[in-house]
């Protein structure tokens, strides 16, 4: 469909996409508003994007009053740990998957999906179990491995399934040329994997990024919260501090943000390459 | 000695196994482990002072028939069917019909097709909450709108003829970006020259969508819909942050319920066998799906 598009079929190209991309967008631009509101003044149908009133009010008391920086450490430390754990163990396993018959390989590849069906809402209950028997409550490694273990099968997964499109003629070359086969896997597939790491690492970041149940069953205390967390806190019982919660929503939307920015060239080729089967 | 064992750990089969154990180990502790520890807190009877001790009462299949037979639970399966086959249906065609529109070229297509992906980076706990507000029967502005044109407000999250209705919407909202990056990571696969040759031919847009767009991603296809399957019909922060299953039972879905039943009522055997009776449907429907239209095509997921 690379073809050149008429000038006159411009107008309805346009006239489409932009009632689409308003639909789209207008919901943010709506949390963007009332985080600029003044006081709690979510109460007006004012349809003005930038309010009359606009101030950053909310911001910086997020920044100053709130224990928000506490929880920004917290999600960083747990959200940074998650991802490196999701894409160090996923692809070494997905390697496995991919190049060697073994017995039980199959069980434990449909192992790995029935866990996928299961919602990870679901496990909280025997985890949150789990997690009080070792004494992993109020703990972030307690969380850690929570998502962690949310996040690994579908890793595993991808990284198999692009594995299986790289030919292993190029570690069988390695080895010819005296490479053992962890050098081959490190030095050569690797960096070939790249764009399916990306994928796997983006996955693990929402995962732990985004969450609040499971975190709510594991962390008590205020200190500890993770940022969707303390969001959730906003909102009380009685009354509900929607400023702030608008602007924490936007501050926590824009790592995500600026992450889809800097992969988006890897972000196509890496879902691309791993559904392309010989 | 020391190059000797480097040697023996780096090419015998111990990488091998090297490779799997620690992912193996994690998924089998925290993942499937507790998925048969669920399944055997089913069967036994759990009130919180039993929870966690190991002296809980064995119930057979209890749990199950008390589940099964409870008046609701005729209304909270069909209304789990309605909001997946609605949510995938429309969430699929929309993917894919903006994955099409665009991958052709005009000016500004690409910054326009980042806009559209927008609700994806949102979590999802927090979309649930601006649709609350845009829903919202008094300060919505989706009543505003409808003021406007002259119609009255709706109530939508609060009748029970709406809230269906409205969650859908705001759910194949989240979860149109999803399935179009997948349609166009496909998309992308298709070399240039298959779409140079039809042009040649004089081939219709149709008739190119059904007889060499659809063909050649179908394994992307495939694999969007079973992925969209299992997200759906277990999806939980959404609805829960819209409504929490209601106005009385309006859009309670399985994965709702089941967490009511544990973490509202206390009532974990049933909790516990809901979401057994969620992963055993999921798992049938995933079979159907894949002998039916899969069929022996291998490795689509």
């Amino acid at each position: 469909m690379r073809h050149k598009t008429k000038p006159f079929h411009y107008i309805i190209i346009y006239a489409i996409v932009l009632f689409f991309v308003a639909i789209s967008v207008y919901p943010v631009l709506r949390v963007i508003t009332i985080s600029l509101r003044p006081g709690d003044n979510l109460l007006t149908r004012s349809l003005r994007i930038i309010p009359e009133d606009a101030t950053f009010e909310n911001y910086i008391k997020l920044f100053t009053n709130e224990p928000f920086l506490l929880w920004v450490r917290n999600s960083v430390l747990v959200t940074i740990t998650v991802t490196i754990i999701g894409v160090v163990l996923a692809s070494m396993a997905g390697y496995a998957f991919s190049r060697h018959k073994f017995p039980g390989r199959k069980l434990g590849l449909h192992s790995l999906l029935i866990t996928q069906m299961f919602p990870a809402t679901m496990l909280l209950l025997p985890l949150y179990i789990m997690i009080s028997k070792l004494g992993l409550i109020n703990s972030f490694l307690g969380l850690i491995i929570m998502y962690s273990a949310t996040a690994l099968p579908f890793c595993i997964w991808l990284m198999k399934g692009y594995y299986d499109t790289i030919p292993p003629s190029l570690e069988e070359a390695a080895n010819v040329d005296g490479a053992s086969k962890f050098t081959a896997f490190y030095k050569v597939i690797l960096p070939l994997a790249a764009p399916a790491l990306v994928i796997a690492a983006l996955f693990s970041f929402m995962t732990a990024w985004n969450e609040y149940i499971i975190a709510a069953q594991v962390l008590w205390y205020e200190d500890m919260f993770t940022i969707p967390l303390g969001l959730k806190s906003f909102q009380g019982n009685m009354t509900t501090e929607w400023g702030l919660y608008a602007a924490g929503a936007i501050v926590i939307s824009i790592p995500v943000v600026a992450l889809f920015l800097f992969l988006s060239k890897w972000l196509v080729s890496g879902l691309t390459l791993g559904s392309v089967k010989e | 000695m020391f190059t000797n064992l480097k040697s023996l750990i780096c090419n015998s089969k111990l990488t091998l196994y090297l490779f799997l154990l620690p992912a193996i180990m994690m998924v089998m502790v925290f993942a499937i482990y507790p998925l048969l520890y669920n399944f055997s807190l089913s069967v036994h009877e759990v009130t919180s002072s039993t929870l966690l001790s190991e002296d809980r009462p064995f119930v057979g299949l209890n749990n199950y028939k008390e589940v099964i037979l409870e008046p609701d639970f005729i209304e909270i399966l069909r209304n789990t069917l309605v909001f997946s086959i609605f949510s995938v249906l429309f969430q699929f065609l929309f993917g894919l019909a903006f994955a099409l529109f665009f991958h052709q070229e005009f000016p500004l297509h690409k910054p326009l097709r980042g806009l559209l992906l927008i609700g994806w980076v949102i979590p999802p706990a927090v979309i649930g909450t601006i649709w609350r507000w845009l829903f919202n029967c008094d300060i919505g502005v989706i009543n505003y709108f409808l003021n406007m044109i002259g119609i009255g407000s709706v109530g939508w999250l609060v009748t029970q003829t709406f809230a269906m209705s409205s969650v859908l919407v705001a759910n194949i909202w989240f979860a149109i970006p999803f399935n179009m990056i997948l349609m166009t990571s496909g998309l992308v696969s298709i070399p240039n020259s298959i779409h140079d040759a039809a042009a040649i031919d004089g081939t219709t847009f149709f008739q190119k969508l059904w007889h060499i767009i659809i063909p050649m991603i179908k394994p992307n296809i495939y694999a969007t819909i079973i992925l969209d399957i299992i997200y759906t019909f277990r999806s939980f922060p959404l609805i829960w942050n819209m409504t929490k299953g209601g106005p009385v039972n309006a859009t309670t879905v399985l994965p709702v319920w089941s967490y009511i039943q544990s973490f509202n009522f206390f009532n974990f055997g049933a909790g516990t066998a809901i979401a057994v009776i969620i992963l055993l449907l999921l798992l049938i429907i995933s079979i159907i799906y894949i002998k039916f239209f899969v069929g022996k095509e291998e490795g689509v997921l």
